[in-house]
């Protein structure tokens, strides 16, 4: 059955290439639309006050509060809670293993995009 | 299912790669845009602030007590006042920022306190040694300032 055969040989083929697509290198956290500006903007910066990444992204509190914990529990970014005067202030930053994580991810989104 | 959570394409095409390619250098731009712009404007003003304080100082003698309070007392309200416009409204500091703005107000404080030093127990009222120290006071922070500009224009 030499058709069938070569489907086959097609087929690994085919699997062949797709496990080699470079999509599967993709953080699949940071694949969604919202984690990925919070990890882009927190990637350019030593930190950043929650308000700048809120209004940046254009989320609401509650948003980027549940945003920035999925991000967290992932290791990527980390909260710091402290004063400017007498005001509560919160700012965010990235750990390195958000930093190497981002950085994967954008190589492989520049090699997607050729 | 909450918006924010949505899964991002399965499979991104060039194209749709290269718009997270985008929105990234943009976030890069508002970062600098935000965090380094206003450190370079503070900077620069504890420049001038700085040059200006020691050449004036260099025109009274030790024992003018009362200009000098009165020059330093000025020179300490345009900091503050530097320091709550350009500083305390920094919302964001660009990558790197805390090491090089450390650098140019550690070099600026070692610098001035080298200069006032000697100036006031030295050279006191010789305004050509408090002209040179004025200069080279200026030299650090508008380094570091010229730094930040250099990150807002990448």
């Amino acid at each position: 059955m030499p058709d069938a055969a070569g489907g086959e040989a097609r087929d690994r083929a085919g699997d062949a290439a797709e496990a080699a697509h470079p999509r599967h290198r993709l953080d699949p956290l940071l694949q969604r639309p919202v984690p990925f500006s919070i990890a882009a903007l927190l990637a350019a910066a030593d930190e950043a006050e929650f308000a700048f990444v809120r209004d940046s992204v254009e989320l609401s509190d509650s948003a980027l509060s549940k945003q920035a914990s999925a991000l967290e529990a992932a290791g990527y970014v980390a909260v710091r809670k402290g004063f400017v005067g007498k005001f509560p202030r919160t700012w965010l930053s990235m750990t390195p293993q958000g930093r190497a994580a981002f950085a994967a991810h954008l190589a492989t989104l520049r090699e997607i995009a050729g | 299912m909450d918006p924010h959570d949505s899964p991002g394409t399965d499979r991104p095409e060039p194209a749709a790669a290269a718009a997270f390619i985008r929105e990234a250098e943009g976030a890069a731009r508002r970062v600098a845009v935000e965090g380094s712009a206003s450190a370079s404007a503070w900077l620069t003003g504890l420049a001038a602030a700085s040059a200006m304080y020691l050449f004036a100082l260099g025109w009274y003698a030790r024992s003018e007590e009362g200009p000098i309070l009165a020059l330093s007392i000025a020179y300490a309200v345009t900091l503050g006042v530097l320091s709550v416009v350009h500083l305390r409204r920094m919302r964001a500091a660009s990558l790197g920022f805390s090491r090089r703005f450390g650098l140019a107000v550690g070099a600026w404080g070692g610098v001035f306190a080298v200069s006032l030093t000697l100036g006031l127990l030295v050279f006191p009222g010789v305004p050509v040694y408090f002209a040179i120290a004025a200069i080279a006071t200026a030299v650090p922070p508008l380094w570091g300032s010229l730094r930040e500009l250099v990150v807002v224009r990448a």
